[in-house]
């Protein structure tokens, strides 16, 4: 059996929005698999990497303008 | 990160690859704070403005290099912008250690403070935001009309796709090369010069941990358009902040920021090319 990689003809606009959201999905696992390789807790780590900065109300208060002004 | 983003959007969808964006943003900062470091105590709010069309013409005139190289001489703009990058961080090195040193800063390299007056507002108080986010948000709508309603808009994408077809269009690749550079240069220093007037309040070597470069993952997160680069750039500000956070929290070491950031730039390449390559299983023989 023999395969060919060719290019695509035409790209599906739901491809090139689907694209991005994967590629963050699989960052999350991979990074996830790297803390624990590290010997941190996965989940812990990723939740303070991406929703403790804007979750909890003392870091919402403090953290968020800072990263609207990471963000500009 | 946002406003390096929309600069480099339209470089890379005019085929301009611009890597100099992190020099264009130090430059900008430079030329910005030079000004406002010698600022008289009591001037007033007006000199911001002033300050913020500085900056943008230390970003574009750094740009006006590679621009001028990839016309004249068809350089690659790759090299030259990235080496430039180079230059400016050391040139950037030089203004705080000598000219723009504060005299009284014990000898650490950064400039004097910035006068109160000629520091971005604070628009919620009690926390460090600044018009700077608004003025972003400006800008990535005025890039959304540019993109989509806008003669330049469609001018740049059909320079990207078709360069023959934009020529027989009536464009000119030459003058819209330097376009697409000079405002991605623009918009890089006016970055610069917000960190400077904004958060920073002072010009030192460490004006950027490498806005510039990761402005470019934004940008192809964002599929280089407007409103995905929004989202894209509030996802990569988050990992920042996240890594800081980290580092305290579970002392994580902060390069993870890095790593992070570089598999997210790398997944992404590779669901691109899944998006536009397919393996196709070819007949038996």
């Amino acid at each position: 059996m023999r395969w060919r990689l060719e290019p695509r003809t035409a790209v599906p606009w739901w491809l090139e929005v689907v694209a991005p959201l994967a590629a963050l999905g699989l960052t999350l696992l991979l990074s996830a698999l790297m803390f624990a390789a590290l010997g941190y807790p996965p989940l812990e780590a990723l939740h303070v990497y991406l929703v403790a900065p804007v979750s909890s109300p003392s870091c919402a208060s403090r953290r968020s303008p800072c990263c609207c002004a990471r963000w500009g | 990160m946002l406003l390096c983003a929309l600069g480099l959007m339209f470089c890379f969808r005019a085929g301009v690859w611009n890597i100099g964006a992190e020099g264009q943003l130090l430059m900008g900062a430079a030329l910005g704070s030079a000004l406002a470091v010698h600022m008289a105590p009591d001037v007033g709010g007006w000199i911001i403005v002033p300050l913020l069309l500085l900056g943008m013409l230390g970003g574009a005139l750094w740009a006006t290099v590679p621009a001028f190289l990839k016309t004249r001489f068809g350089a690659n703009e790759i090299l030259s912008s990235l080496m430039l990058t180079y230059v400016a961080i050391l040139l950037l090195s030089a203004l705080v250690h000598g000219p723009l040193r504060d005299p009284d800063g014990s000898n650490f390299p950064h400039s004097r403070p910035i006068q109160d007056g000629a520091l971005l507002p604070v628009i919620v108080e009690g926390t460090r935001l600044h018009l700077g986010a608004p003025l972003a948000l400006l800008a990535a709508a005025a890039a959304l009309f540019v993109h989509a309603r806008h003669r330049l808009g469609f001018g740049v994408r059909l320079l990207g796709l078709a360069p023959r077809a934009a020529g027989y269009a009536g464009f000119d690749a030459g003058r819209l090369t330097w376009g697409v550079l000079l405002a991605s240069g623009a918009l890089a220093g006016l970055a610069g010069v917000i960190e400077v007037i904004g958060p920073i309040g002072r010009l030192n070597t460490s004006v950027s941990p490498g806005y510039g470069f990761t402005a470019i993952i934004v940008a192809f997160l964002g599929r280089l358009h407007p409103a995905g680069i929004i989202v894209a750039a509030a996802v990569v500000a988050l990992s920042y902040l996240g890594g800081e956070l980290a580092q305290i929290m579970l002392r994580i070491p902060n390069a993870v920021t890095g790593v992070f950031q570089g598999v997210l730039l790398f997944t992404l390449l590779g669901c691109d090319f899944g998006v536009r390559y397919r393996l196709r299983r070819l007949p038996a023989e």
